[in-house]
């Protein structure tokens, strides 16, 4: 199993260098110029000038390639075009935020998407069935935004269940460690903090993981209706086990192999629909600084940004493929 | 039951008995009425006995075998009785079936590469069906289990537990779903076709250690198999299945000595024999049995059969007794007469 990681992340290591030069390349055709969106349009072409070579605009490409290179290899990943402020540490601060946001979401699409999918499948064509494949249709089909806003209006604006925005009240004056809200409230013994942090994490999870519920729903279900006509399950039928146990250990962990390359490649997408949920509910996570970098053009920030999503995929799909070797003994020796 | 199809007891007391067995699976749509896969089967077998059914594919064997077991699914139909030591099967609650298959009558499938779940080590998949079914703790069953595993002739049974079915081979998978059947000591075997998805080489190892293992325990066993050559070697009696009926039943000697139903008389020709002269080719025979019509009148071979008259179309053909000891069943409106040629 080491071994097998090992080696999957060293051949991570030329797809995240050629990911570098890839994101340098594109952020670079972007139209627009970044010293004159920063100036405004009413500066004049020489304070463009200036800034230009301040930044290091106007050196040949290859010149800010090999700079930028340096930089990162330094683990410096420049200062942010609009506030100044190094991207590496407005980067790490707005992390937490959205990673508590992804795993959220995961969790509520896991948690209520498996045992949907699988009852679904156990009884097929009853209402159950009927309401889950109607409903993922509507998890696939609303947009992430829509719903969000949707959700703000009426479980926070109209019914006042949750709060707004934001990702806990200022008021409670929590003391944060690892800026990962929930678990800075559990660590500290801060339960109101805690509780306040998961009421403002729930409709955002909930916007964002209705994709991934509706996904997780579908597969969980045609896999279950698999698995069950095939013979293995048959022949646990026939040593007389109970439903139980037949479900359990014949039907779910086979039926689960494909669910989990589907979470897998879901969690990856979450975190380009985190960009529109933070965007509602004003979430101040790497969604949102992604989002304003884009209006900026602020180059450095959307280099890190996109090379933390790609790092991410890029660790989800070596996690996926280590669950593999977790579910299917086959995967595990070949 | 008509005294006439009433079978002579061979062995041991009445273990299984089949009677008016139908088994038919749903059609695609709610009006088509579906393929009547079994239509009116009787047979019985007693303890220690082993009962050869015997057919070319599609004529009902598999689908008799699980209806035995309750292993339909809940859209297939089943009409009949199936008696389990003298326990009703048809229409019986799950979980009373439950506590049946696996420890009194349980089976083997044929390819024991899909009969065995991929994910989970040989060790679990024994150790279930005894802690289901027997009062043990984990350490005894996984002991029992490294027992049984040698007692199928699996070398290093000790370490061969800790595989995961892909590890083994073809004959070893089918070695481990032997050892899961016989966990209990049933009373009742069931073999679909236990050896046909296996290497040549390996199929008669295997035939003799489920004889051997049903022999040692006193186990009767419903052999199910398209293979005359397995059936010469192993039955006590031998069913003959076509197109969902049972057309001929008798002891082993009689039916590969005197053959009475042209089709019996039909496969024994198409099988190849070391004995004897040489033939060039096997013979065969004509048409197909998919073209084959339910039996609601008259004989549903005689389409194919090359010795038809009009009573084979006409009548209600029933399994009668023919000969002497009325062991011998027959449903043949003209019957094929002494020795086979």
């Amino acid at each position: 199993m080491i071994r097998f990681a090992t080696k999957r992340l060293l051949q991570a290591v030329p797809v995240l260098l050629g990911l570098v030069v890839l994101v340098f390349i594109w952020v670079r055709l972007l139209p627009g110029d970044p010293a004159r969106a920063l100036l405004g349009e009413s500066a004049t072409p020489a304070q463009v000038e200036r800034l230009r070579a301040a930044y290091g605009f106007d050196r040949p490409i290859l010149e800010q390639f090999w700079m930028y290179l340096q930089r990162l290899g330094r683990g410096d990943f420049g200062t942010s075009l609009t506030t100044g402020e190094s991207v590496l540490d407005g980067f790490l601060r707005r992390f937490p935020a959205t990673i508590e946001l992804a795993v959220a979401a995961m969790i509520f699409a896991v948690v209520l998407g498996i045992p949907i999918g699988y009852f679904a499948a156990r009884h097929r064509g009853s209402l159950l069935d009927g309401a889950a494949v109607g409903g993922s249709l509507f998890g696939f089909v609303v947009p992430v935004f829509f719903l969000a806003y949707i959700l703000k209006f009426i479980f926070a604006l109209k019914l006042g269940w949750f709060p707004t925005a934001g990702r806990q009240d200022p008021r409670i004056n929590a003391t944060h460690y690892s800026g990962f809200y929930i678990v800075d409230g559990i660590l500290t013994g801060e339960w109101d903090a805690a509780w306040d942090a998961v009421r403002h994490l729930a409709l955002p999870a909930v916007a964002l993981g209705a994709i991934p519920l509706a996904m997780i729903v579908r597969i969980t279900r045609a896999s279950v209706l698999d698995v069950i006509s095939e013979d293995y399950v048959r022949t646990a039928k026939a040593k007389g086990l109970t439903r139980r146990i037949i479900s359990r250990r014949h039907v779910l962990r086979n039926a689960l192999l494909p669910v989990a390359t589907i979470i897998g490649l879901q969690t990856g997408a979450l975190l380009a629909g985190a960009v529109l949920t933070e965007t509602v509910f004003a979430i101040n996570g790497v969604g949102s600084y992604m989002f304003n970098a884009i209006g900026s053009m602020d180059y450095p920030v959307l280099q890190a940004c996109i090379l933390f999503v790609a790092l991410i995929y890029t660790v989800i799909n070596l996690l996926t493929d280590m669950s593999y070797g977790l579910i299917d003994p086959r995967a595990r020796l070949s | 039951m008509s005294p006439a199809t009433a079978p002579v007891r061979t062995h041991g007391d009445l273990l299984l008995s089949v009677r008016d067995l139908h088994v038919t699976f749903p059609g695609h749509t709610r009006k088509e009425i579906g393929t009547r896969a079994v239509v009116g089967v009787d047979f019985d077998v007693h303890a220690g006995e082993i009962l050869a059914l015997v057919g070319e594919s599609g004529c009902g064997k598999s689908a008799t075998a699980l209806a035995v077991m309750g292993l339909h699914g809940p859209d297939v139909k089943i009409t009949g009785s199936v008696e389990f030591d003298g326990v009703p099967m048809v229409g019986r609650p799950e979980r009373e079936l439950n506590r049946l298959r696996g420890k009194q009558l349980s089976m083997i499938f044929q390819d024991p590469l899909t009969a065995l779940n991929p994910v989970i080590t040989v060790e679990k998949q024994l150790v279930e069906v005894l802690m289901r079914h027997e009062d043990l703790g984990r350490k005894e069953a996984r002991d029992r289990s490294v027992d049984l595993l040698r007692q199928v002739g699996i070398p290093d049974p000790q370490k061969r537990i800790k595989d995961y079915p892909h590890q083994l081979s073809g004959g070893m998978r089918q070695r481990v779903m032997i050892a899961i059947a016989m966990a209990c000591n049933p009373h009742l075997l069931i073999a679909d076709e236990p050896t046909t998805a296996l290497d040549t080489t390996i199929q008669a190892e295997i035939l003799d250690l489920i004889l051997e293992l049903a022999t040692e325990r006193a186990m009767a066993l419903l052999l199910i198999t398209h293979d005359l050559g397995v059936v010469a070697q192993t039955a006590h009696r031998v069913a003959v299945m076509y197109a969902g009926r049972i057309v001929e039943q008798a002891g082993r000697y009689e039916i590969f000595d005197q053959p009475r139903h042209r089709y019996t008389r039909g496969l024994l020709k198409s099988t190849p024999t070391l004995v004897g002269e040489a033939r060039d080719r096997l013979d065969t025979i004509p048409g197909s049995a998919f073209d084959a019509e339910p039996w609601d009148q008259g004989c549903a071979f005689a389409p194919r059969c090359d010795f038809a008259i009009p009573a084979c179309q006409a009548s209600q053909l029933d399994l009668v007794p023919v000969g002497a000891g009325g062991e011998h069943l027959l449903r043949c409106a003209n019957p094929a007469e002494g020795a086979e040629q």
